[in-house]
């Protein structure tokens, strides 16, 4: 299934419209990359569910 | 104790949504039998409270019950007629009458681990106690808040009107405490996480960072159709008025979870590891730093979700708890509104401010302080040490 457009997006959508977030992209990416080897939870988990598995 | 395996545990904790009640084999007590009997269980300080309330219960007791109900149909002997809306693992809701029955799913040989941290303790003790019902203690505790809050005039929603004990095989497997409640309705099944997912999370707080700017993203999770500065304000005020009476709910039960707005009120629940501290006219300082610590370990583990990321990957261990706490100090409105609270009855009571500004930093250096603070905001060591989120505990109190 084809995920929907990330909501943080949209954040920047109404308050940063001008802002080129392209160059900020790979810096993101490693860094999700570098937790996801390091974690047993898929950081595309809704963070409801993660924080409410964690009470 | 002998580690509990939460691969044995967890596929007991989900319960079906409606469910069938049984009548089981046992006793029914009336609150002031029970008080009678088991009143042994609390220090002798809290007994007082207790005797002090006696009148609160019928001394015939509640006529609701001939004999207990349970969910679990393996130690039923007949199907009632009426039946329950699930809460929670262990307890339910008998909608139609407002009677909520707390530990009515006994199931025999199943242990579920219990936390406690004891007073002037830094590190939390584990125990196991029987799955799905209350201990004798655990029932003694609720009646106890129930009175506390009476008695020093906090609001409570749920009166306890009997007590069930079940008889298995000739064994007791524990006791339910039967209570009147308007509502179940939990605060927690309004909680507002916009939808993110701990990626999304992550990528704005560190966009935010790179390019310096800040997106509309609020600082912490709220609750949908409830004010923050009104949730932080009222829960911020009940807890210090709690605290400041002697009354601390402990580890398990300070819980997000039980939260409950009833009537344009805010409510907490769940007092089954309650415990009421005799409060001195001066405190020592041993009682300060201990008094602080079960105040704010109690606080973060109640405090709505900091939608903040914290990179403490090149922080060594003993600057990951400071870093977390002055994030969490920073956008909390729940600590910002209690600590107004508690320092107001600090300087009411002519205690020293500043030993207790002491004693709450000295706090976060404390053992179990790093690993509480560690839930409050996402950071890389709580995604790195967590267990897989199919081995939770966690199950919904709410309908």
């Amino acid at each position: 299934m084809k995920r929907k457009r990330p909501i943080w997006r949209k954040f920047f959508e109404k308050t940063l419209a001008r802002v080129d977030l392209k160059p900020i992209e790979p810096i993101v990416s490693q860094h999700i990359h570098t937790l996801q080897k390091q974690s047993v939870v898929d950081p595309r988990m809704s963070l409801k569910d993660f924080v409410r598995a964690r009470r | 104790m002998a580690k509990l395996k939460r691969e044995k545990i967890v596929p007991h904790l989900k319960q079906k949504k409606v469910l069938a009640l049984y009548r089981a084999a046992g006793k029914v007590f009336s609150i002031q039998d029970f008080i009678k009997k088991f009143s042994s269980t609390l220090a002798p300080h809290e007994r007082v409270t207790i005797a002090e309330s006696l009148k609160l219960f019928p001394a015939q007791g509640s006529r609701l019950f001939a004999h207990p109900l349970t969910s679990n149909p393996g130690i039923g002997i007949s199907r009632e007629r009426s039946s329950a809306i699930a809460i929670g693992s262990r307890s339910a809701f008998i909608t139609k009458r407002h009677i909520k029955l707390k530990g009515c799913r006994p199931i025999p040989d199943l242990h579920f681990p219990h936390e406690q941290l004891d007073f002037g303790a830094q590190e939390m003790l584990t125990q196991k106690i029987q799955f799905g019902s209350l201990t004798a203690e655990n029932t003694m505790r609720e009646i106890l808040a129930f009175c506390f809050f009476k008695k020093h005039g906090i609001r409570v929603l749920h009166a306890p009107v009997a007590v069930f004990e079940y008889v298995f095989k000739n064994r007791s497997l524990g006791f339910c405490l039967v209570s009147l409640s308007p509502t179940e309705t939990r605060l927690e099944a309004d909680e507002d996480y916009f939808g993110l997912s701990i990626a999304d999370l992550l990528s704005i707080r560190l966009v935010e960072k790179e390019l310096g700017v800040k997106s509309s993203l609020p600082a912490e999770v709220g609750f949908k159709g409830v004010g923050q500065w009104w949730y932080a304000n009222e829960k911020g005020k009940l807890l210090v008025s709690m605290n400041f009476n002697g009354g601390f709910r402990g580890i398990l039960n300070s819980n997000l979870g039980n939260d409950l707005v009833h009537q344009r009120k805010l409510y907490i629940c769940d007092f089954d590891t309650f415990r009421v501290l005799k409060m001195p006219t001066k405190p020592s300082e041993k009682f300060i730093c201990g008094f602080c610590l079960w105040s704010i370990i109690e606080l973060l583990k109640s405090s709505p979700f900091i939608l903040e990321y914290a990179d403490t990957r090149k922080l060594a261990q003993s600057r990951i708890s400071a870093e977390l706490w002055s994030i969490y100090k920073k956008n909390s409105s729940l600590w910002q509104s209690y600590h107004g609270y508690f320092f107001a009855e600090v300087r009411k009571r002519g205690w020293s401010v500043q030993k207790f500004e002491k004693a709450i930093e000295h706090v976060a250096s404390s053992k179990v302080f790093s690993e509480m603070i560690l839930d409050n905001l996402l950071n890389p060591k709580l995604l790195a040490e967590t267990y897989k989120p199919e081995l939770s505990f966690y199950v919904p109190q709410f309908m």
